[in-house]
């Protein structure tokens, strides 16, 4: 089968030793990092991702999986431990893994976890291999309205992520929008809103805001909420769920694997929303229902498998569309782009051996994370031991250097001061960042194929639903809109995030 | 005849604070970036859009998200407080965020760090100097150690006044 010779050529690349140590090394540190608090995996990446630049693209690529997926377990653990989620992904991960973490059962969450995002990467994987061409070729026939309005779905479905108020998640899509416009304009080369500086031409450093909103200003928030004093730490207890345990994660892995491949499909925070609705089918459908926000482990396993199989999948509009499902996913773009695959339509016929290299590796940096971590929870715990008032100064170096290291510049060290005041502020305002981040990403792409679709439809707004496709599209977006600002619907988002807070 | 000052006092209280700062800020950010884009980009026409356009149309959004915001705020009738603000937490946080960037040119990374992590220690209450020294340090080499000598991170470990 083409299908899997194709897969078989890009594990035979991936499964050589140098490579396999890199991976080794990238899980290694991606964990290391990502595991303390208040730097989520998009600090973690933006930091060592300068670590990968040197190299040839296939070691550089398997490098990056494994930071990726370091990372991602990394927030997770946070999540589970401290009650910190690294990002919006991992926010319904802290409402039963903490709770199971309090009850001195972290060690099986973190496991669950680790069960569930390894059976989700393997299965989308595979579905990858298989969906992957006729998805690309479907995608090619998208025109800019279709582009418009699945980035339209993308941003109203962030809103269902926020907790607070709709209305302000609504303002801060629409402020990252703007801010996202910051640079030099692609069709008149025209500076905005760069208030003259040189620093801005290629708009705000991403890296920058979300070091800044997220981490400076949790850790004021920190200093704020205790004083200073190290967050509540529980034992670990045993690490291997019971059998009684495995039983139940079954069937939750399998649904949140489907929702999560399923979901992820759609660009534009398709892997942030998948955690959200699997854990809501669970709460909704499973026998245990009761246990839900007390301790569930299907409250751990089914959002965190949704999302590493919606993580996986994501690469196909990723790859394909160039849109990015999530902040983390975008920065992954960046560093695929300086590695020469740059994200198109043609990605997987032009340079087919990238292509399933980075599927293969992506797959094997998630068998090394479980591998690596399994063994090694009771020590990432104890990394954790290390007082807050040792920790939070360190974290803020790290945040530093991860800044510069970007940009090899220290304006956008600065640019965090602002950021992090700034984040801190509007945070304490219950305006949430989540739907500002995707915002941001999202901005440039939707005015520009706003800007194509009036250009080739002569002016004419009807375009977006008078195509077919776009059309269907749209009415999604209005459905979502209508759904999640109903009371009823309102008040059981809330409920997800505030129940047993 | 003026209402005693303690009934609008209590008016006051019956404001949703949060909503209106929330309100005041998306209106404030609509004002300042729709008045960069009236004034320097060109809008266009619907069917060429000119760079000015989409950011008039946003900034739009914005001052409507912030108007529904503030009277939201007005007629809610239930007050909501800003809570208390650790300054002295920002301002240190801040303060060595900023030395950081100021003395990595001439001094390097090591004391960069070192300082950087010195002064934003003491943004926790009842810090000490001597542990606070001995932890920024330790911080700093482990820095030094990680991320120039172990991950070859494009910076100078002691700045140009050492010849670096």
């Amino acid at each position: 089968m083409e299908l899997f010779s194709n897969l078989g050529l890009g594990f035979a690349e991936a499964f050589q030793p140098i490579n396999l140590m890199f991976c080794f090394v990238g899980v290694l540190l991606g964990t290391v990092i990502g595991i303390l608090p208040g730097i989520g995996p998009l600090a973690t990446i933006s930091m060592l991702l300068p670590l990968t630049f040197g190299m040839e693209p296939t070691t550089s690529l398997i490098m990056l999986a494994g930071i990726y997926y370091g990372s991602q377990y990394g927030g997770s653990t946070t999540a589970i431990l401290v009650n910190l989620p690294g990002e919006a992904a991992s926010t319904v991960t802290t409402i039963d893994g903490y709770k199971m973490a309090l009850k001195g059962r972290a060690g099986v969450a973190l496991a669950a976890a680790g069960i569930g995002s390894f059976f989700a990467g393997c299965v989308a994987t595979v579905l990858i291999a298989l969906v992957a061409k006729p998805l690309t070729a479907f995608a090619l026939s998208f025109g800019p309205p279709e582009y418009f309005s699945l980035m339209v779905i993308g941003l109203v479905s962030s809103i269902a992520l926020a907790s607070g108020s709709l209305l302000k998640a609504l303002g801060m899509i629409v402020f990252g929008l703007l801010l996202g416009l910051t640079g030099l304009d692609l069709y008149t080369n025209k500076q905005r809103f760069t208030f003259g500086s040189v620093d801005l031409l290629d708009g705000l450093s991403f890296v920058a805001i979300a070091v800044g909103v997220f981490g400076i200003a949790e850790i004021i928030r920190n200093l704020q909420s205790n004083e200073g004093t190290p967050p509540k730490l529980s034992r670990v207890g045993r690490i291997w769920p019971s059998l009684q345990d495995l039983r139940r994660m079954v069937a939750p892995t399998l649904r949140g694997t489907a929702i999560g491949s399923a979901i992820g499909i759609l660009p534009g925070g398709g892997a942030m929303l998948s955690s959200f609705i699997a854990y809501n089918v669970e709460k909704r459908t499973s026998p245990n229902s009761a246990e839900f926000g007390h301790g569930a482990v299907e409250g751990v396993t089914a959002p965190e498998a949704a999302n590493n199989a919606a993580a996986q999948t994501s690469f196909i509009p990723t790859l394909t569309l160039g849109i990015p499902g999530s902040a983390t996913m975008a920065m992954m773009i960046g560093a695929m782009t300086i590695q020469g695959i740059t994200p198109g339509p043609n990605v997987i016929t032009g340079n087919p051996a990238l292509f399933w290299g980075l599927i293969a590796s992506m797959w094997i940096g998630n068998a090394m994370l479980i591998i690596l971590n399994l063994p090694l929870i009771g020590v990432w715990v104890s990394l954790l031991r290390v007082p807050y008032r040792i920790l939070f100064p360190a974290i803020i170096a790290f945040c530093c250097i991860g800044v510069y290291s970007v940009s090899n510049s220290v304006f956008g060290v600065y640019f965090v001061i602002g950021a992090g005041i700034v984040g801190y502020f509007l945070g304490k305002l219950e305006c949430e960042w989540a739907p500002f981040v995707l915002g941001f990403v999202l901005g440039p792409m939707l005015e520009h194929q706003l800007r194509r679709s009036m250009l080739i439809s002569g002016g004419d707004p009807t375009v977006f639903v008078s195509r077919p496709v776009s059309a269907v599209l749209l009415l999604m977006a209005v459905g979502l809109l209508i759904l999640v600002s109903l009371p009823s619907a309102n008040k059981k988002r809330e409920e997800v995030f505030t129940e047993e807070a | 005849m003026a209402q005693p000052i303690s009934t609008k006092i209590r008016g006051l209280k019956s404001v949703d604070v949060k909503d209106l700062l929330s309100g005041c800020f998306f209106c404030g950010v609509g004002i300042v970036y729709g008045g960069i884009a009236l004034r320097d980009l060109p809008i266009g026409q619907v069917f060429n859009m000119g760079p000015g356009f989409f950011p008039l149309v946003l900034c739009g959004l914005l001052l409507a998200i912030g108007g529904v915001l503030i009277v939201r705020s007005l007629l809610s009738g239930q007050g909501s407080g800003f809570g208390p603000v650790p300054w002295r937490a920002i301002a240190l946080i801040s303060a060595g965020i900023a030395a950081f960037a100021v003395l990595l040119a001439p001094l390097g990374l090591l004391i960069a760090v070192f300082a950087a992590t010195l002064i934003a220690s003491f943004a926790a209450p009842r810090t000490r100097l001597v542990p606070a020294t001995l932890a920024a340090a330790a911080i700093a080499v482990f820095c030094v150690a990680v991320f120039v000598l172990g991950a070859q991170m494009q910076a100078p470990i002691f700045g140009s006044l050492f010849g670096g």
